[in-house]
This record gives C-alpha cells, sequence and structure tokens, in this order.
C-alpha cells in the first residue's frame, strides 16, 4: 500500500521532469533563429532508492540540471574569426573608398581605336589629365601664336590643378570619416565593455550555489563579447569563485574584472597631427587586430601614402614647370608659399591667354620656353637628385594607382579566404550548439509519449488505489 | 556531423552570395566590354593600361604636331614653288634679250620683272594662320620678314631680311625633334632671289644686254644660281614633308599596337564570360532548387 502511494508521489515527479523537457524543447525550438543562442538541454537523474523489508525502493527521477551546448574553444574559436574578418572589412571599405577618392578607372567607352578620330585623353583622373596638361604645352610649343591653343593650355592647367586639389580633398574627407567611424565605434565599444560588466555581476547572483545554471545570461554574455571582437582582439577567461564571471582582456590590459570595468572604464581614440593611438583607462592600449585598428592603419597607411604621394607630385610639377617658365619672368603655378590652406597647386593668377609666354626671347613666334616644358612630360626624375618624386610625372602617378589598388586587390582577396575560415568556424560551432529542428522534434514526441505513459501509469495505480480504498470495504 | 536548423540556410546563403556575385561580375564585363574598370580589379594590368594610354596620347599629340608640321612645309613649299616659279619667268625674259631688242621690248620686260618682284615680296611675306611662314621664330612678329625699301616712284629698290635667326622645333615623337620651317640661311636665299630679280629689272632698265646676261646668270646658272637654292630649299621641304608623313604612319602603327596592348588586358573575353556568366547561373538555380527541396521538407510533416 505504501508503495502505490510512494509511487504516484514518484510519478508525479516524473510528470515534472517530462514538462521542464517539453518546456525546454520548446524554448530551444522558439530560439531556432537566434544566433546567440546555444542549444540547451535538461539533465535527467535518478533521485536514488531506499532499502525496504522487501526491496529496494526507487525514488525516481528528477531536472538535475539545465546545461547549454557550449564550447569555450569554438566560442574563441569563432570571436577570433570575427576579429580578422572584421578588420579587413573595415579597411577594405576605407580602401575602396580612397580607389574612389582617386578617381582613376577605366572607362573605354570614348577610347578610339584609330589615331586620326583620337580626340585626346578621355578618362577622368589625374592621369588622364596629366596627359591632357603637356600635351596642351606640345600644341603650344607647335602654335605659339594661336590664341586657342593659348586658352586650351590654361583650362587643362587649371583642370590639371583642380583634379590634384580634389583628389587630396576626397582623401582628406575619406580620413575624417574614418575618425568619425573610430570614435563611433569607441562609443559602442565602451558600450560593450559596461554591459560585459553588468552581465558579470547579473551571472555571479544568479549562479550563486547553482553554477552554469545562467545559461541565458551566459548567451548574451557570449554575444556581448562576440560583439566586441569586432572591434579588437580580446582574450576572456573564468575568474576563480567568482560564480561565474569572467575577466576580458586586450592583450595584456585587462578591460572587464568580473562586475566592474577596468581603470577609468573609457576606450579613448587620441586623434593629433603628431600622434593617433587607442588608450584605456589613459594609458596607450596596444590593439593587433580587428576593425578599429584596421580602420587605423589604413588611415595612417595606405590613404595617407597616397595623399603623400600625391602631394609630392603636385611639388614636382611646380618645381618643375615653374623652373623653365620663370625664365619667362614669372611662375606658371603659384610658388607654394603663395598657393591657398587646402590646396597643393594653383595656376599662378597673373597668368592669362594674353600673358601667356612661349619663350624667354624676344621673338613672338619663338617655342623654347613651350617645348622644354612639353619635354618635361617624359623626364625621369629622382629623389636621389632632391627631386620630390621618382620616375616620369605619369608613371609616379600610376604607381601611387597601383599601390593603393594593389593593396586592395590584396585585402578582397585575403578577405574572401577569411569569409570562408568564418563560415566553417561558424559552422562547426553551429553543429555543436545550434538548434536543430528534428532533434527537437523528436525529443517533443519523446517527452509527449514519456509524460502519456506516466499519466498511464498513474491511472494504473489510481485504478489500484481505488480496488483497495473502495472496493475492498465492500466485501 | 550534427546538421542544425541553421546550418542548410547558412550554407545555402553563403554559396547563393558566392554564386550571385560571380554572376553579377561576368554580366558587368559582359555589359560594359571591359574586364577590369577598377584598379583593384587587376593591378599589375591596370598599370600597364594606364601607362599605355599615356603612350597611346602622347602618339596622338605628336601626330597632332606632324599634321601641323606637315600644313607647314606644304605651306612653305607651296610659296617656294611661287617664288621659283617668279624667277623661271624672269630668266625667260632675260632669255629674250639681245643687240637687236627694242626699247619698247626692254620697257614691257623692266614692267613685268617689276610686277614678278612685287609678287615676289608678297609671297616671301606668306602668312599661315597668321604667322609668317619664312620668318624662323620671329612668325609672330608685327614687322614682315622681308622688307622691301622702296624709292620715291615706289619701286623697289632692295630687300632685307627682318625675320629670326632660329627657327622653332616641334616634337614628333619622344626626344625626336624636327623643324618644319625653313632656316634663316633658306629666308636669305629668298631675299638674294628677290634682289637678283630687282638686278635683273635694273639691267632692263639700263638697256644693257651684258648687264641682262650677268643678271639672269646670277638668277639661274650654277650652283649658286637662286634658282638652284630654291630647288634645294623645295627639296628639303619636301623631304621634311617625307620623313613628317612617314612619321605619321609609324604613329598610326604604334597607336594601334598600344591600342592592341590595351585591349589585351583590358577588354573582356566574351565567349569566355558567357560561359562563366552560363556556369554560374545553372549552379545559381541549382542551389536554389536544391536549397528549395531540402527546407520543403521536416518532420513537422509528420506530425499530428
Amino acid at each position: 500500500m505504501s508503495g502505490l502511494i510512494s509511487n504516484l508521489a514518484t510519478s508525479s515527479k516524473a510528470l515534472g521532469v517530462h514538462s521542464k523537457g517539453l518546456e525546454i524543447a520548446g524554448k530551444n525550438l522558439a530560439n531556432i533563429n537566434n544566433r546567440n543562442y546555444a542549444k540547451q538541454r535538461v539533465e535527467i537523474g535518478d533521485r536514488g532508492s531506499i532499502n525496504r523489508d522487501i526491496a529496494t525502493e526507487s525514488m525516481g527521477v528528477e531536472a538535475m540540471e539545465l546545461r547549454q551546448n557550449r564550447d569555450v574553444l569554438l566560442d574563441k574559436s569563432v570571436m577570433r574569426e570575427f576579429t580578422a574578418s572584421s578588420g579587413l572589412e573595415a579597411a577594405k571599405k576605407i580602401l575602396e573608398s580612397a580607389e574612389g577618392a582617386l578617381g582613376q578607372f577605366l572607362d573605354r567607352t570614348k577610347d578610339s581605336t584609330s589615331i586620326q578620330n583620337a580626340n585626346g585623353a578621355s578618362g577622368g583622373g589625374i592621369s588622364d589629365s596629366l596627359s591632357d596638361f603637356f600635351n596642351a604645352w606640345e600644341s603650344y610649343s607647335v602654335k605659339p601664336n594661336d590664341v586657342a591653343v593659348k586658352q586650351l593650355l590654361i583650362e587643362k592647367a587649371k583642370i590639371l590643378a583642380d583634379k590634384i586639389n580634389i583628389t587630396d580633398e576626397r582623401l582628406g574627407d575619406v580620413q575624417s570619416n574614418v575618425d568619425g567611424q573610430i570614435d563611433s565605434d569607441l562609443i559602442d565599444a565602451n558600450g560593450i565593455l559596461k554591459t560585459l560588466a553588468e552581465i558579470n555581476g547579473y551571472i555571479a547572483k544568479a549562479e550563486n550555489g547553482r553554477p552554469n545554471s545562467a545559461v541565458d545570461l551566459r548567451d548574451q554574455r557570449q554575444a556581448k563579447l562576440e560583439e566586441l571582437s569586432n572591434y579588437m582582439d580580446i582574450s576572456f577567461e573564468n575568474i576563480e569563485d567568482s560564480n561565474g564571471q569572467i575577466r576580458v582582456k586586450c592583450g595584456d590590459v585587462v578591460l572587464v574584472e568580473g562586475k566592474d570595468v577596468s581603470g577609468d572604464g573609457v576606450l579613448a581614440y587620441v586623434n593629433t597631427l603628431a600622434n593617433k593611438k587607442f588608450t584605456f583607462g589613459g594609458a596607450d592600449l596596444s590593439i593587433s587586430k580587428g576593425a578599429l585598428v584596421s580602420q587605423l592603419n589604413a588611415r595612417n597607411g595606405a590613404v595617407q601614402d597616397s595623399r603623400d604621394q600625391i602631394s609630392a607630385l603636385a611639388k614636382q610639377l611646380q618645381d618643375s614647370i615653374n623652373g623653365v617658365y620663370s625664365t619667362t619672368g614669372s611662375n606658371f603655378f603659384k610658388s607654394a608659399a603663395s598657393t591657398a590652406v587646402g590646396k597643393l597647386i594653383e595656376i599662378d593668377s597673373a597668368i592669362s591667354v594674353s600673358n601667356l609666354k612661349s619663350t624667354f626671347t624676344a621673338n613672338a613666334g619663338a617655342n623654347d620656353v613651350a617645348l622644354k616644358i612639353a619635354d618635361l612630360a617624359n623626364k625621369k626624375f629622382t629623389t636621389l637628385s632632391a627631386d620630390s618624386i621618382d620616375g616620369t610625372f605619369g608613371g609616379f602617378f600610376n604607381a601611387t594607382v597601383s599601390k593603393l589598388g594593389q593593396n586592395l586587390n590584396t585585402t578582397n582577396i585575403q578577405l574572401e579566404d577569411q569569409k570562408l575560415s568564418e563560415e566553417m568556424t561558424r559552422s562547426n560551432r553551429d553543429s555543436f550548439s545550434g538548434v536543430s529542428q528534428d532533434e527537437e522534434l523528436t525529443d517533443l514526441m519523446k517527452f509527449q509519449r514519456s509524460f502519456q505513459a506516466t499519466s498511464r501509469f498513474i491511472n494504473v495505480v489510481d485504478n489500484l488505489l481505488d480496488q483497495v480504498v473502495n472496493r475492498l470495504g465492500s466485501f | 556531423m550534427r546538421v542544425t536548423f541553421n546550418t542548410f540556410p547558412d550554407t545555402l546563403l553563403g554559396r547563393l552570395q558566392a554564386l550571385g556575385g560571380e554572376q553579377n561580375k561576368a554580366l558587368t564585363q559582359l555589359s560594359t566590354g571591359q574586364r577590369i574598370a577598377a584598379p583593384s580589379d587587376d593591378t599589375p594590368a591596370m598599370q600597364r593600361i594606364l601607362s599605355l594610354r599615356t603612350e597611346k596620347d602622347q602618339n596622338q599629340q605628336y601626330y597632332r604636331n606632324s599634321i601641323d608640321g606637315l600644313e607647314v612645309s606644304k605651306t612653305t613649299f607651296v610659296a617656294l614653288d611661287q617664288l621659283g616659279q617668279l624667277v623661271g619667268r624672269g630668266s625667260e625674259l632675260a632669255a629674250g634679250v639681245s643687240g637687236i631688242t627694242s626699247d619698247a621690248e626692254y620697257k614691257a620686260k623692266y614692267s613685268e620683272i617689276n610686277q614678278l618682284i612685287e609678287q615676289g615680296v608678297n609671297v616671301a611675306n606668306t602668312k599661315l594662320r597668321g604667322s609668317f611662314l619664312l620668318a624662323g621664330d620671329a612668325s609672330a612678329s608685327a614687322t614682315k620678314p622681308f622688307d622691301a625699301s622702296r624709292d620715291a616712284g615706289g619701286k623697289i629698290t632692295t630687300v632685307t631680311y627682318a625675320g629670326s635667326e632660329t627657327s622653332p622645333e616641334m616634337n614628333i615623337a619622344e626626344g625626336t625633334k624636327i623643324s618644319a620651317y625653313t632656316t634663316s640661311d633658306e629666308n636669305k636665299d629668298v631675299r638674294d632671289a628677290l634682289n637678283k630679280l630687282i638686278a635683273l629689272r635694273d639691267a632692263m632698265d639700263a638697256k644693257s644686254p651684258s648687264l641682262v646676261l650677268t643678271a639672269r646668270q646670277a638668277l639661274t646658272e650654277g650652283n649658286t644660281s637662286s634658282e638652284d637654292k630654291l630647288l634645294s630649299v623645295m627639296s628639303r621641304a619636301g623631304s621634311i614633308q617625307y620623313r613628317l608623313e612617314n612619321n605619321m604612319k609609324d604613329l598610326e602603327l604604334r597607336y594601334e599596337s598600344s591600342e592592341k596592348l590595351i585591349s589585351t588586358d583590358a577588354d573582356v573575353d566574351f565567349a569566355e564570360a558567357t560561359v562563366r556568366l552560363n556556369r554560374s547561373q545553372m549552379a545559381y538555380q541549382a542551389a536554389i532548387q536544391s536549397g528549395a527541396k531540402i527546407q520543403n521538407n521536416s518532420l513537422l510533416d509528420y506530425l499530428r
């Protein structure tokens, strides 16, 4: 009799366990599209047994704990891949903007296949403007008395100067945009650090005496860690005896210690002309990977290199053209000191069709100066001889374009490879932590059947008790 | 491998994106006819293209220079030819002079030679697009290169050369310069021819057969005669034209050669791109169909 009553109690507990199983299967299905969610499962355990006079009596089953399919090694691998991908993506965006700013694209629609029908350079970049400019000097050397040719030369010179200045300005805008993006990213990163510390605090409270039980909070924390790993290379480790709290580090610098953000808790970007770096709590922070440092590297590397080279090109143009043209008594381009702030090169305001000169002699039809300037198109400069550039004007600019293009090309290839690597790592983790619809549906069936079986058992026991309680008295 | 709910969609999405990218690339290439558009598409090729385009543009400019030079040279040739004909006519008129030449004939010849001189000075000061042709690099000077001094009656007594001693050059290829203009020595030969015509005219005025003979010999006989010198100048102008025309042909070939090289790097191989587009389209369709089929099957279909 006592056995039947205890069976009821045992079955009641079993029903609870099956219900929990159904609840978790439902929860798993509900989160099937939640990328930050790790599959949960109920650990079912035996409650033990008691030795009675006749035999051993089972105490039934119970839901021992809630576990989630989370593997620290896989999580760290995914974070590492995120850091690498974000860094390359950030660099790609900046380099693409810089490539656009350089404006040296190929459009063959206007290209002529016959020299008779050709109509001059047809592109929109500095390279074509340089060709046009020196060809205009060639035309001027052939027709030094032609007013239309003089007008064309002045226009081509203005176009070249505009192209150089606008290109430099656009590259400057790219750099300013990067600065803005870094500032914005740091606001996000600081917010994430704060949230991580808060979640650590919640986990510590929730897991006090119940280790690893705050599975949803752990999901949230992992999501934030992955978000932060987009910006920088971080690592984390458990803090011993802290109820599940972690320490988040970037290199050797501790960013989050349990429920506190270290130092003054602020990631900052020092952006002065001479110094551009990241700090945390006022001290220098050495970030080696991720979007933040990639943006800074692209800004100060490829983009700044392009600006420096365009500046050198402008200076060489000023020096070389003025070096020849000054024999006529004036400059063609403004000297560096007279050029407006923010501009690299400007045509001298005194230059006009009426006073443009092709010679330093008194002969109005002479073309010595025009010819010498036209010849500069093919002159090879060298920085070893105190020139500002190496090679010809066109060759030097083409090298600038190629350098940036190659940089972007390499980044694109690396990103393509990196995306495959990230996809594989994510797939590996998903294979372990993700929710399988088939699994959950079979679990649903399993727990449903278990629930039904236990219910049937309770029914049988009830019948037996009914027999004992209600029917035995009728004899 | 444990296949989760997101495994199929993630794999499908990744493949569709990759195949979509390939289709887009092939489509862009086919619609523009270009294999590359940005430096990052193929940097070494882009560098070669930019360099070849600069060379092409420069050759095109040299071609235009050559056309201008040819124009100068041809116009110069025409002017020199006219001057040669004037000298020839003067010589013809002198050849008919002998002891029995009447005063009226002398007068008529005098008058015609005087007109030849006027015409000669006019031709020597020929302009092309507002610039004197036979003035060296003083082509834009306000004064005419051949200055005619006249006596009280308006008759030209002497012609002096007021042009430049140097002639402008032009680039017709990289590192190759040429002057399509006459040299100062050649311009001075023109001046001398005009002065010899003046001497002939004055000999007619003097009605002296011996003076006419001397003047005629100076004009047409021997290596130092004006007729020979003018022929020599014309011959040089002709050789300049020949050189310029050859140079233009060479530039045409180089331009076409550069264009071919650019095309090799920049233009798309339509057959290859079309095959690539078809291949990625088929793979895209297969991915969609297989994805849809797999996604369509679920245990849910069998649960009541």
